[in-house]
């Protein structure tokens, strides 16, 4: 008890030591103007390399700042950048339809060509004459027996 | 957030205090000067974003730490590093009156006369051969409550612990300081 009761006392500054505390670092303060020139110096030259780091942190962060307002515009440029005007998207649209309708109508000359080409040939073969030599082929036999029965018989 | 301009007013403000109070506790002119040096740097490059109100409370922070640092490391090269131990010791008071060691208002008055130049300059130099003596945590309660003109809650949040500690250490410092100057038969 009596321990706590000096505990609890020395928890309380008073006002007596706190003038004394305040008296004695009054003394002990001039000594902050007796420091020596190189010591002051370097005291300088710390504090201009701090200021000097806390510049370039700004600078870094300003930087920093402006790149990612950069990426942002650029991101909305291959979207919904405002300044590329309506009528050069319809025209993007109207240049790729384009396109896909010359394929498509590339392919489609391309078969009819390819038709016309093989009833041309079945036009010559079926006009031309008959060689002697058809008749000895079993294949054409079986064929014109099947076409002229009544004949064949 | 602090400019440059306010950051390094701030800095030559304090740069001085700074460097005393890490010589007060490292007795070595280098270490004190790398000490501030680091704690600047510390300052600058972690809390330069914080608005320039909050800077003295940050830096009396950091440059405690970057004493308790340079302590640390000095333990580490030095394992028999005596003075460290001193960090959590107390003395006793006794029965000493402080009134006694207390000058009047106008012996005071007598004190700031240019003829005792020499007496004010020996008078210094004991109160800081005593300050050094003092165990760690009560020489950094006292710098900071009166040499950096703190608060107690101030000295308790920038030494990381209660305000009835700081109050404890302040008073015994206080008590051990004026004991041993009195001893001495210097008066304030």
């Amino acid at each position: 008890m009596k321990k706590s009761k000096a505990h609890h006392r020395q928890d309380h500054l008073n006002p007596v030591l706190d003038a004394a505390g305040e008296r004695l670092a009054q003394i002990l303060l001039r000594s902050v103007d007796t420091l020596d020139p190189n010591t002051l110096q370097r005291l300088r030259a710390a504090r201009e390399q701090a200021v000097e780091q806390h510049r370039m942190a700004l600078v870094h962060v300003a930087q920093t700042g402006m790149s990612m307002a950069g990426h942002g515009s650029v991101g909305r440029v291959d979207s919904e950048d405002p300044r590329v005007p309506v009528w050069q998207r319809l025209s993007s649209v109207g240049m790729l339809i384009a396109l896909l309708l010359g394929l498509w109508l590339i392919d489609t000359i391309q078969n009819e060509n390819s038709l016309q080409d093989a009833a041309e040939v079945d036009r010559v073969l079926l006009i031309d004459d008959l060689p002697p030599a058809a008749y000895l082929d079993p294949g054409f036999k079986y064929f014109l027996k099947l076409s002229y029965p009544t004949k064949s018989r | 957030m602090a400019s440059p301009k306010e950051l390094s007013a701030f800095l030559k403000d304090v740069e001085k205090r700074a460097y005393k109070r890490a010589l007060y506790h490292v007795r070595n002119n280098e270490s004190a000067l790398d000490i501030v040096q680091d704690s600047m740097m510390r300052l600058a490059e972690s809390y330069g974003d914080r608005p320039a109100n909050e800077l003295p409370m940050l830096f009396q922070r950091i440059l405690s730490n970057a004493t308790l640092d340079w302590f640390r490391r000095q333990k580490v090269q030095n394992a028999h590093f005596a003075s460290f131990g001193n960090f959590e010791s107390d003395t006793d008071e006794g029965d000493f009156d402080i009134l006694e060691s207390l000058s009047t208002a106008e012996t005071a008055v007598a004190f700031e006369n240019p003829e005792t130049q020499s007496m004010r300059v020996e008078t210094l130099q004991m109160i800081e051969a005593e300050l050094v003596q003092l165990p760690d945590r009560q020489r950094e309660a006292f710098l900071l409550r009166y040499w950096e003109d703190m608060d107690v809650a101030e000295t308790a949040v920038a030494m990381g612990c209660s305000q009835g500690s700081v109050k404890t250490h302040c008073s015994r410092a206080i008590h051990r300081l004026l004991k041993t100057l009195s001893a001495k038969g210097i008066r304030l």
